[in-house]
């Protein structure tokens, strides 16, 4: 497994929040509509979703090129 | 440490005053490839007149070789021009995807780890080698979600990739810190599953912890002092290590004074030279046996 359908579609999660978004309202939905085959419905649907979240904004970050603590305090995970 | 071993700093243009004031305490720099991409002749010049001071290595940062898609070649050829105007004496790469299809992720990424992947890295480093001239080291790189569709191991998916590129390893010894804690291992035995063998330059940096809904990871950024962890892991690996070591310190922001980055550079020689020390007083003692 590991189509570049596959790899497409994690690249859209990781860097388009509106897919993102309805992907964790929907994701069978979502994968499914993506056209992922059916081992890559399932690697879909049991996404680390904490882990998503933070990369997905982690990329969004490094996207915007900002590297301040502050703005790395302000996203939506608690520094600790 | 090694008389062969060497202990230098990440290349950034808020440092290059201090660091070229500093560089009889610097063995060695790394410059990031990307950055040249648009640089004009003269610039290059200027930035190959670098390699007559101090050693340099390249870096490349946005190739995404581990990708079941091919690399574009056009990106490999403006990361050849900078290769062949800087003649770095080793150069190397991420194993990571950094875009797919229409999107550009914009960093890192960790793909599935499998035999997939495991194939385009080794097809896409053999395209790089072709263009450039010269194979790239390659990184292993940190990250913050478990691969989704993954079917073995970092640590063997990694090996797999050396052995199919023939490529050398340069180990992130903060990327497999943080990797090791936020998915469940010991970091030492974490380590201990990398092909060792194949390590030829070691990157050191710092990061934060970071909490999303009851979820702690340790984010790698780059902007924080190095922890006391990876010097211990640095010393480990020297001790299991034969081959010369190059350790570069990644800074990449809220820079401190230089004095600190300097402490930290010292640290790394002294972790280099405890674990070299470790390893020749047991060689000593296996062959008193």
């Amino acid at each position: 497994m590991s189509s570049q359908q596959f790899e497409t579609f994690l690249a859209r999660l990781y860097a388009d929040r509106e897919f993102r978004e309805r992907f964790l309202e929907a994701p069978r939905q979502i994968a499914a509509e993506a056209g992922l085959g059916e081992d890559e419905q399932r690697a879909a649907l049991e996404i680390d979703q904490p882990g998503l979240l933070m990369a997905a904004r982690s990329y969004e970050f490094k996207r915007a090129g900002r590297r301040s603590r502050r703005r790395l305090l302000r996203l939506p995970w608690r520094g600790v | 440490m090694s008389a062969a071993d060497r202990v230098g700093l990440g290349w950034r243009d808020a440092l290059a005053a201090s660091t070229y004031v500093h560089l009889d305490s610097i063995d060695v720099v790394e410059v990031i490839l990307d950055d040249y991409f648009e640089a004009s002749a003269r610039q290059l010049r200027a930035l190959r007149s670098l390699g007559k001071e101090v050693p340099v290595l390249g870096h490349g940062v946005a190739l995404g070789l581990a990708s079941v898609s091919a690399v574009a070649t056009s990106r490999v050829e403006r990361l050849a021009k900078v290769v062949n105007a800087l003649e770095p004496q080793i150069w190397s790469e991420h194993l990571a995807f950094v875009r797919s299809g229409t999107y550009e992720i914009g960093h890192l990424a960790a793909p599935p780890r499998t035999s997939s992947t495991i194939e385009g890295a080794v097809a896409n480093v053999e395209t790089v080698r072709r263009i450039v001239g010269t194979l790239p080291a390659l990184e292993n790189i940190a990250t913050l979600i478990d691969p989704p569709a993954s079917t073995m191991s970092e640590p063997a998916w990694v090996t797999h990739i050396m052995a199919g590129t023939g490529s050398k390893l340069l180990l992130d010894l903060h990327n497999l810190y943080a990797n090791a804690v936020n998915f469940g291992h010991d970091p030492f035995e974490y380590l201990r599953a990398f092909p060792l063998n194949r390590v030829q330059v070691v990157h050191i940096s710092g990061g934060m912890w970071i909490e999303l809904e009851s979820t702690r990871r340790l984010l790698d950024d780059h902007v924080h002092d190095v922890p006391d962890i990876v010097f211990s892991m640095l010393a480990w690996l020297a001790e299991r290590c034969p081959q010369p070591l190059t350790v570069i310190l990644e800074r990449d922001g809220h820079y401190p004074e230089f004095d600190a980055l300097l402490r930290q550079l010292r640290r790394a020689r002294e972790a280099l030279a405890s674990g070299r020390a470790r390893h020749s007083w047991e060689a000593h003692e296996l062959a008193a046996v």
